[in-house]
């Protein structure tokens, strides 16, 4: 029967393929016909989940490119759907009818509330969990409710692979009984040091989750990543083996030199995760280096236009981490316009809030001569609003249509576009036609 | 005057700390004197000396350390808000003040299975255009007050009102995103007349309101 169900949903794919479209409809149609249709599969022994708030697609691309360039087979569900249907589809792509897995080893991207429904069914021998922040709060609740979430799935013999600055992922090593390793990077000359840390950066866990006491952070790196302890000694920054140093342009894991793809803090402690998983789960040390130093994907894409670069700087919606990450690059660049804005807030629900724009260290931008523009016919006054609060100066392109034109009176030679998904595109493509 | 953010680092989900950024930047525009005081557990909290206390959204872990540590000042805060002065609670921290907490007024919270979200437009009898916000909750309080539900998730009145004792479950900076309500609050606060550039923060929420049966059902 199970046979059956898997040659139906394999014929979907294969029509679907054939029209252009790839999908998590097989995975859909398979779990319909039996909804325990994951217990069916043969797996193999290596299976990598990814999960958390940011990076968990860098992480899993990265992860089986490594894999690949190592002469690896690995099935990973790159077609974007991270939920139960697609991890699904990704398997039984990757199986035959009989569910025997073709491939060596899976690599699977897992939105962090379908943990603990996919970890029923399927073994993983490596988790890495790169972060839980304040994301999506309508959908999301919050990152306690997003931590237990992902602690119900986790089962106790697999091999942890955790990111060791941001003690609610450090948090699930605590009675843990497999295996544990930490991502981790040391101080950076652009950590903020404990005098500089202000009540609004808003420390997602301030208070250790052995004795309640509050944590002593001697630098965050951002948000509330960064070397942490315990007053009381329970609970503090790993300090262990695999420490990420920054350099210039390029960091140090495990005595090896890492090129930056870009200038992202935050892509260290992507490819660090990576670089641990791969050499624990036997890829051998060199081979691993020279992939993650070939890396050429995930640039930041320059478009030039009228004597003005423009560099979009992805940031999504609702998620204070991503969006810190971009002003944070922003405030290290010259010569510079922001522009920060969206059309919609979210393409999967409909409310509109905007507290998470008050998460924002929208504050960095102060005294750094960067010119700000907000825009988005729905939100630019409700963003400039709270720039008004950061005590910024700025202007206002509500029609984000004409925001190409506007930059016209600027003299500045760089844009930078702090932008969801959407507008991203419509001013990419605005820019693209006028070329 | 001196302004307390009670349990600034533990209650601060959503964007919570808008609110005093914006009561802060006025009362300055304002040219009101005004004193900030981060305080948190392990701090004496001297709630003589202050004369606005905020409190704000936290996750159930964090609540439960904040009750804890606010059990020994539960006389301190009953006769802070029997002296008539200003206490704002947003999100979940309404539930502290109420039954099965610290006790000091009638309402009670009740759980749900699951947590829910929801935005939401209330009506408050001071103010003539409805105040926005947004719900993200286990607890229903039964026995409000403050807020009469327009669209929502539940019908009848949401929040507490008690002399200057203001709470509601609405979460985030409800003062930046509702500037008739911030204004309400200054004029509360300092007894004078408000006179204050407050129209980004009214093309805001104008915007909202107009937009608010284009995008959804509400």
């Amino acid at each position: 029967m199970n046979a059956i169900i898997i040659m139906i949903a394999k014929f979907t794919g294969y029509i679907l393929e054939k029209m252009g479209r790839g999908s998590s409809m097989p995975g859909e149609v398979a779990l319909r016909l039996n909804k325990n249709i994951l217990k069916y599969f043969k797996l193999p022994k290596e299976i990598v989940f990814v999960t958390g708030s940011n990076g968990k697609s860098t992480i899993a691309h990265t992860l089986t490119k490594i894999y690949r360039e190592a002469g690896i087979k690995v099935g990973h569900n790159n077609r974007g759907s991270n939920i139960t249907p697609g991890i699904t589809t990704c398997i039984i792509k990757n199986s035959n009818i009989f569910g025997k897995s073709k491939v060596d080893r899976f690599v699977l991207e897992i939105d962090e509330r379908y943990v603990k429904e996919v970890l029923k069914y399927v073994h993983a021998s490596y988790f890495i969990i790169t972060n839980i922040s304040r994301d999506q709060p309508p959908r999301q609740g919050h990152f306690e409710f997003i931590y237990d979430e992902i602690k119900k799935g986790i089962q106790s013999d697999t091999h942890l692979i955790l990111n060791g600055d941001d003690p609610l992922v450090h948090k699930f090593a605590i009675g843990h009984t497999g295996k544990v390793n930490y991502f981790e990077l040391d101080r950076t000359s652009f950590s903020k040091e404990e005098a500089d840390i202000k009540y609004y950066d808003n420390l997602d866990v301030v208070y250790c989750p052995i004795c309640s006491s509050k944590l002593k952070y001697s630098f965050i790196h951002y948000g509330g990543v960064g070397s942490y302890k315990c007053p009381n000694n329970h609970f503090e920054k790993p300090n262990e083996l695999y420490m990420s140093k920054l350099e210039d342009d390029y960091f140090t894991i495990d005595n090896n030199k890492i090129m930056m793809p870009n200038k992202f803090l935050y892509n260290i402690y992507n490819l660090s995760a990576c670089y641990i998983t791969a050499v624990l789960s036997g890829v051998d040390k060199d081979s691993v280096v020279k992939s993650l130093n070939d890396l050429r994907f995930k640039r930041i894409e320059d478009i030039n236009y009228k004597g003005k670069s423009y560099h979009f700087l992805l940031s999504k919606n609702e998620n204070a981490v991503s969006f810190n990450q971009s002003i944070d690059f922003v405030t290290k660049t010259t010569d510079s316009i922001v522009v920060i804005g969206f059309e919609r807030i979210s393409r999967r629900y409909l409310e509109r809030d905007l507290s998470w724009l008050y998460d924002v260290d929208f504050e960095a931008l102060k005294d750094k001569n960067i010119k700000i523009i907000c825009t988005g016919t729905k939100f630019a006054h409700a963003i400039a609003t709270r720039l008004k609060y950061a005590e910024l100066d700025f202007e206002i392109c509500a029609d984000s249509s004409k925001l190409i034109d506007f930059l016209d009176n600027y003299k500045e030679k760089n844009v930078y576009t702090v932008f969801c998904f959407e507008l991203e595109k419509q001013i990419k493509l605005d820019l693209k036609e006028r070329l | 005057m001196k302004i307390g953010y009670l349990y600034y680092d533990l209650l601060n989900l959503y964007g919570d700390n808008g609110n005093v950024k914006v009561l802060t930047y006025n009362l300055k525009q304002l040219n009101v004197p005004f004193e900030l005081k981060l305080l948190t557990v392990g701090d004496d909290i001297d709630f003589n000396e202050l004369d606005f206390v905020y409190m704000g959204f936290g996750t159930e872990n964090n609540q439960k350390i904040v009750f804890n540590d606010l059990l020994k000042y539960k006389d301190d805060i009953k006769n802070y808000i029997e002296s008539g002065k200003f206490f704002l609670a947003t999100g979940n921290s309404i539930e502290l003040f109420g039954k099965g907490f610290l006790e000091l007024f009638d309402y009670e919270t009740e759980y749900k299975k699951a947590r829910f979200s929801s935005e939401v437009l209330v009506e408050f009898d001071k103010l003539e255009k409805p105040l926005i916000g947004l719900f993200n909750q286990i607890g229903i309080t039964k026995g409000g007050n403050l807020f009469k539900m327009l669209r929502g998730p539940f019908d009848g009145m949401e929040g507490f009102n008690y002399k200057n004792f203001y709470a509601t479950y609405i979460i985030g900076p409800i003062l930046v995103r509702n500037p008739h309500f911030l204004e309400f609050m200054l004029k509360e606060i300092t007894k004078k007349e408000i006179d204050l550039d407050l129209s980004l923060e009214y093309t805001a929420y104008n915007t909202f309101i107009e937009n608010i049966d284009k995008d959804r059902k509400l």
